[in-house]
């Protein structure tokens, strides 16, 4: 049927030896199954509305409870409120709760941060220029963020080099910022902890609410979002809210490409300063109270790297990214297409057994870390809708955090 | 990237290079720089080959690449004597849309000029511009000026610290006619009188800076990436950081190149300013 395979024809079959709650057991689905397709989604109906009224009555008893966790931390399913979990499964996402909002902590105090490589120059210039221009947002302004400006990398940027001693941008684990600090220590181990010190401490209630990252790459990737988590509502938010504001190819730190190192082109400079723009617009809104409608992101996450071929002694690499390649960031690699063109003409091809999508092809920095590019797998998110907390809310909230303290 | 693959490549193995009554050399300028993925480690190796710095006393407190200059006048010059090497391919890769560029050092080197000719046609339909520097105060000292031949070789736009298959095999497909010239030279071959189209460089821009030195304006998109393309009076030529037009105010058209090269800003160097010039060459042959 539809030429499916035996294993898609079979996947909804009833088996023996389940348990009572195997989603097969479904009643709209077994209607379904059995082709009665009215009854199956007039059941779907009354089913899904039974889920709603119930998750609206626990709503109600846990409404005096902590129920999210703070939004700079990084989020994962076991973190989430269980109903959102639960709402998220299914691949047809039927389950999605659409008219349902999540109540997310105000954004008070949003970082931009540039220079944090030297020599990716678009974010060095924005955030020079935005320094120039720095406008006090008014206390009363509705909507108010304070926005800090920072060049992160200040010497590898007068040098105009990626970094000075060691790439900044991998020294802020937990055991990195809670050494202790030392003169002898490589210059961006001592930066690193500066900015923890102004933007942080990383976990803690007093950090910047939201960091907006700003780097170049000589790949040929656009305008890409890079978000920590795919269950960070915000940051998918926004993603959602720049993909809809520019022509520029959005996917899902700010990333943008192509430029190389040491260069600042203008449309690549213009792209960014609007996006940095979005990003900032989107906050002001989101404090004002606007509800962001829910809806599906496509995401990209990070499945494995490949290195150069390389020479077993010299480690010099023997190839160089194919031709057909190069420039094709975000353009689907399936098994035997051409990945290297050897320096004696042949073509090494991607033996993967998986289609995937590669990103950072032949970004200058990592030849360095042994990453000719990225692959990563694409998939869709289900995102609420969500708006920010209340005052009431946002106090009840700081009250409860007292009297655990206490 | 290209050129330290290319002889690396060569170095390794060389029969690529190989013609015959030619002795070729591949070698690596400035290794120090190469492993650090650095344009230089303290100054700048193709502006080091001036007359002070090759007659300067040795020593290590000389920058790096003084010293390196000063080793590689011993191997390949000295520069300006009977004994310097014939020809120097200097390999050399841009962030601008330069396409393949030979870069010429004097409009009077008939050989070159010859030899330019040549390597144009071999690859026609594809494109290959001369690049003259003559100017007095704008040419510098580079590395190919040990030997009585310098040639130059650019090709971009290519990302420093990046290789990209095509730029690295269009520069290996130059490096091929070049050294196939040079074999037919050898061979007594007669190359009769012949023009060639050369891009003279006249003046170099920088971009518009603050009392600190610091650039406020970018090139505008209207030129990025428009080497060799005539810039009339009028046109866009930078953009400032807040979106305001700059314009092209020169009295005529002219042709630039070296757009937004990333070596350059610190140079003091948005672009350079070309016109374009017919030369001819004479005929030449092997004595």
């Amino acid at each position: 049927m539809y030429y499916f395979t035996s294993l898609a024809l079979s996947l909804n079959e009833l088996e023996d030896g389940v348990a009572p709650t195997d989603s097969r057991r479904r009643p709209d689905q077994r209607l379904m199954e059995d082709g009665r397709w009215e009854e199956a989604n007039a059941e779907k109906q009354r089913l899904e509305e039974k889920q709603r009224s119930a998750r609206r009555e626990r709503e109600r008893e846990a409404a005096s409870q902590r129920t999210s966790e703070p939004i700079r931390r990084r989020c994962t399913s076991r973190e989430l409120p269980g109903t959102l979990v639960r709402a998220l499964r299914g691949p047809d996402h039927s389950e999605m709760e659409v008219d349902k909002v999540v109540h997310l902590p105000r954004l008070s105090r949003v970082a931009v941060c540039g220079g944090t490589h030297g020599n990716e120059l678009s974010g060095v210039y924005l955030v020079k220029e935005m320094l120039k221009a720095k406008n006090v947002m008014k206390e009363e302004e509705e909507g108010h963020v304070s926005v800090l400006m920072v060049l992160s990398n200040p010497w590898a940027m007068q040098q105009c080099r990626r970094y000075v001693n060691t790439d900044l941008n991998r020294c802020f684990t937990h055991a990195a910022l809670s050494g202790p600090v030392s003169k002898k220590d490589p210059y961006e181990m001592i930066r690193s902890k500066e900015l923890n010190a102004m933007l942080g401490p990383k976990g803690s209630p007093e950090a910047v609410d939201l960091v907006c990252d700003l780097h170049n790459t000589t790949s040929n990737m656009g305008l890409c979002l890079i978000a920590y988590s795919d269950c960070d509502w915000i940051c998918l938010h926004i993603f959602r809210y720049l993909q809809a504001s520019t022509t520029v190819p959005t996917r899902s730190t700010m990333e943008i490409g192509p430029q190389p190192h040491g260069v600042v082109r203008s449309n690549i400079y213009t792209t960014m300063k609007y996006g940095v723009q979005h990003v900032l617009d989107w906050v002001r809104f989101y404090n004002s109270g606007t509800v962001f409608e829910g809806g599906f992101v496509d995401v990209y996450t990070m499945v494995k790297n490949i290195d150069y071929p390389r020479d077993g002694e010299t480690r010099n690499i023997t190839a160089a990214i194919h031709p057909q390649l190069q420039d094709r960031d975000f353009c689907l690699l399936h098994p035997e297409d051409p990945l290297f063109q050897t320096f004696s003409g042949e073509t090494l091809r991607y033996k993967g057994k998986e289609p995937l999508y590669p990103f950072f092809i032949n970004e200058c920095a990592y030849y360095e870390k042994g990453i000719a590019l990225s692959l990563a797998r694409k998939r869709r998110v289900a995102l609420p809708r969500i708006r920010v907390r209340a005052e009431q809310e946002q106090q009840a909230n700081e009250q409860g955090f007292a009297s655990e303290e206490e | 990237m290209s050129g330290v693959t290319l002889v690396n490549l060569w170095v390794k193995n060389s029969a690529e290079i190989q013609r015959k009554r030619v002795e070729t050399k591949p070698f690596i300028t400035n290794p120090k720089a190469v492993e650090k993925c650095t344009r230089y480690v303290d100054t700048d190796l193709n502006r080091a080959f001036s007359p002070e710095n090759l007659s300067a006393p040795e020593g290590d407190d000389l920058p790096y690449e003084v010293q390196r200059a000063q080793e590689i006048n011993r191997i390949f010059g000295p520069k300006g004597s009977p004994e310097a090497y014939d020809v120097i391919f200097d390999l050399h890769n841009t962030t601008s849309n330069m396409g393949c560029t030979l870069i010429l050092e004097s409009s009077k080197d008939h050989f070159n000029l010859q030899m330019m000719n040549y390597i144009k046609k071999a690859i026609a339909p594809a494109s290959c511009l001369v690049l003259l520097n003559e100017h007095p105060l704008l040419k510098y000292s580079t590395s190919r000026s040990i030997a009585k031949h310098p040639v130059g070789l650019e090709v971009g736009p290519q990302p420093q610290g990046v290789l990209r298959s095509n730029i690295f095999e269009a520069m290996r497909v130059i490096l091929k006619h070049a050294l196939d010239f040079i074999e037919l030279f050898n061979e007594g071959m007669e190359f009769p009188p012949c023009t060639v189209e050369v891009f003279w460089v006249s003046e170099r821009i920088d971009y518009p800076r603050d009392a600190n030195g610091n650039i406020i304006a970018m090139v505008h998109p209207n030129l990025q990436d428009c080497d060799w393309e005539p810039l009339n009076p009028g046109d866009p030529m930078f953009q400032t950081f807040d979106g305001k037009t700059i314009h092209y105010q020169g009295p005529g058209t002219v042709y630039p190149t070296f757009i937004n090269e990333a070596a350059y800003y610190e140079k003091q160097q948005a672009f350079v300013i070309t016109r374009r010039e017919t030369l001819v060459a004479s005929a030449i042959r092997k004595a």
